[in-house]
């Protein structure tokens, strides 16, 4: 019965993600009126791409609590689902690169990120750690899939954590470089300074262990949920109650340090006090901040599951909501700043806010359907669940 | 090694807009025998494009002056550093060029610009750019001192926009030729560069408003 509800689970997912994804192609190659002259670079993909590969780094550094630091948690639940844990960030890279292919306006030349690579290019150092990232979390997920029925393997502990060290080193690398993509760039001060790179990574702690959270929990049978229940509120609760408050200092310091900063408080005043207010008060600061710190709260102190799956979800929200004013407003804001209104007595252009192309939104869409399509066919192909074993072509169960 | 620069004198300059049409013309619209095809909102991707600056101050800029933004052809230039393919690099001459071969649209160049010099057209303009160097759809776009003009064995050319200035408000050449009228006005002083604090060392040089248009 459950098998059949994950076939036609994912034979909808197949069908939505395909249709979306194609669509959203058609039109964007035909480019659609409105996406003729944009007014900003990084439109509504950027945002999303940030934000996919935020949650798949920040999966990656909760996995560390077990793979690097070997705690294993009440129960020993990060033994239980730590295979979940990896495929979750190995998984959630995949729409990122999505939606970063889906932006560029000439794929087909990205030969030259390898034939003429540019170390001085935060992009190009991109391009080259999401590839090593994604291919340490391949080896350490079939490591961790071979072990479970190889003793010699399992014997390795300094390999496995040899492996697990490298798959952190790469996932702070990641952060360090996608905080200079942004932090380094003088022409758009709202993004310039430091403290992006530690920003990303509290916000992709956060993200990443909600989405892992709520797959998991989805993924595993009622009883292992119950019986990991302490586990859950415990490690993950934790993780949100040290998290959201961290997180909620570098949103202050981040705003703080534009105040004094008149070019870039332009933006976050805008965020904070123009069209956007609402959208930062009300869900960022409201739902992601206050109303999802309390009810982890009450999940730590009451082992209340319920209240901790609503934190995650208020997490995710905010977390995107986040990514998007963080990456349009100061872009936006530095169109005023850099060139005022084009104007000539009324002959030239005007610049104008962005509004996200219809190709932009169902492209984004598509990225999110595909996520939970990886997710289940993970579930239905890979050993993920505790105990279970590979059985055909060396890692499939 | 020559240094090409382009000098903008904004007192001369009555905003008659030949500049940024020449440029419209040499560089981006197709001149094709049932008529002239041009962007949407052709002035916006002009090459070289009168602005007025508002809520904003630049030292030495009286507020309300305008002035044309365009490519500064920096020596440190943030649109190279940021370009992950190399397709934005130096020409010999030191002018600021993109290989369209090279280009995989992540638009990191327009973003890095400090000057807000690039755009990128989405829409069809049917048919081939008039020049190697012109607009196509799709990829970064900028001036480039009409680099298609010089002439192999030439010390300099003409761009297009100096070409049709009537009031001699633009002048190009080399620097470092100091027999040049762009070397005598540099070396005469008055002369400004646009955010030379971020150290990007641009080869546009303006002679600024000598009085503040608005009283």
């Amino acid at each position: 019965m459950a098998s059949h509800v994950s076939i036609i689970l994912l034979v909808v997912l197949t069908v939505a993600t395909l249709a979306l994804v194609g669509y959203g192609l058609s039109i964007h190659l035909g480019v659609e009126e409105s996406a003729k002259v944009s007014a900003i670079p990084w439109g509504l993909l950027v945002p999303g791409y940030v934000f996919f590969a935020l949650v798949a780094t920040g999966s990656s550094i909760v996995n560390s609590i077990y793979t690097v630091f070997g705690y294993r948690g009440p129960r020993e639940g990060f033994e239980k689902i730590i295979r979940y844990g990896v495929w979750f960030s190995l998984a959630s890279i995949v729409p990122a690169w999505l939606l970063i292919l889906s932006d560029l306006t000439h794929t087909g030349n990205m030969l030259w990120m390898l034939l003429s690579f540019q170390p001085m290019s935060r992009i190009a150092w991109m391009g080259l750690l999401y590839g090593l990232f994604a291919l340490a979390l391949v080896i350490e997920l079939v490591y961790m899939i071979r072990a479970s029925v190889d003793e010699r393997l399992r014997a390795m502990k300094s390999l496995e954590l040899a492996i697990a060290i490298a798959v952190l080193v790469v996932t702070i690398a990641v952060h360090s470089n996608l905080g200079q993509v942004f932090g380094t760039i003088a022409a758009v001060p709202g993004w310039y300074g430091p403290h992006l790179a530690p920003y990303f990574i509290a916000s992709a702690v956060l993200i990443g262990g909600a989405g892992q959270l709520l797959y998991i929990l989805a993924s595993t049978h009622s009883s292992l949920a119950s019986e990991l229940k302490e586990f859950f509120t415990s490690i993950y609760g934790k993780v949100f109650v040290i998290g959201v408050p961290v997180l909620a200092f570098f949103m202050i310091w981040n705003a703080l340090t534009a105040y004094y900063y008149p070019e870039a408080w332009k933006a976050y005043h805008e965020i904070m006090f123009g069209s956007h207010a609402t959208g930062f008060w009300l869900i960022e600061v409201g739902l992601g901040i206050i109303a999802s710190l309390t009810l982890a709260v009450i999940a730590v102190r009451t082992k209340n599951l319920q209240a901790l799956v609503a934190a995650a979800i208020l997490l995710l929200i905010a977390g995107f909501v986040s990514k998007c004013s963080l990456i349009i407003i100061p872009q936006e804001a530095r169109l005023e700043t850099e060139t005022g209104t084009l104007t000539l007595d009324g002959v030239a252009y005007q610049v104008e806010g962005y509004e996200p192309s219809l190709s932009e939104i169902l492209l984004l869409a598509g990225a999110t359907t595909l996520w939970p399509l990886l997710l289940l066919l993970g579930n239905l192909l890979l050993p993920l669940a505790p105990n279970e074993k590979p059985r055909r072509l060396w890692i499939l169960k | 090694m020559p240094r090409y620069v382009m000098v903008i004198d904004v007192n001369s300059c009555v905003g008659c807009m030949a500049c940024t049409i020449a440029c419209i013309r040499e560089n981006i619209a197709r001149q094709r025998p049932d008529g002239v095809i041009m962007p949407d909102h052709p002035v916006r991707h002009a090459r070289t494009r009168p602005v007025e600056l508002h809520d904003v101050e630049v030292p030495g800029w009286p507020r309300g002056a305008p002035f044309f933004i365009q490519c500064q052809h920096c020596r440190n230039a943030p649109c190279v550093i940021a370009c992950p393919t190399g397709a934005s690099h130096h020409t010999e001459e030191g002018l600021v060029v993109i290989d369209k071969k090279k280009c995989i649209g992540c638009r990191a160049c327009m973003i890095a610009c400090p000057y807000g010099a690039r755009t990128m057209y989405l829409g069809d303009l049917g048919g081939p750019p008039p020049n190697p160097y012109g607009m196509e759809p799709g990829y970064p776009d900028k001036c480039t001192f009409c680099y298609h003009r010089r002439k192999k064995g030439e010390r300099s050319w003409t761009p297009a926009c100096v070409e049709a200035c009537a009031f001699h408000a633009r002048l190009f050449g080399d620097v470092e030729d100091s027999s040049s009228e762009v070397a005598r006005i540099i070396g005469s002083g008055g002369v400004l560069r646009l955010r030379e604090e971020l150290g990007t060392d641009p080869s546009i040089v303006f002679i600024p408003p000598r009085k503040n248009p608005r009283g």
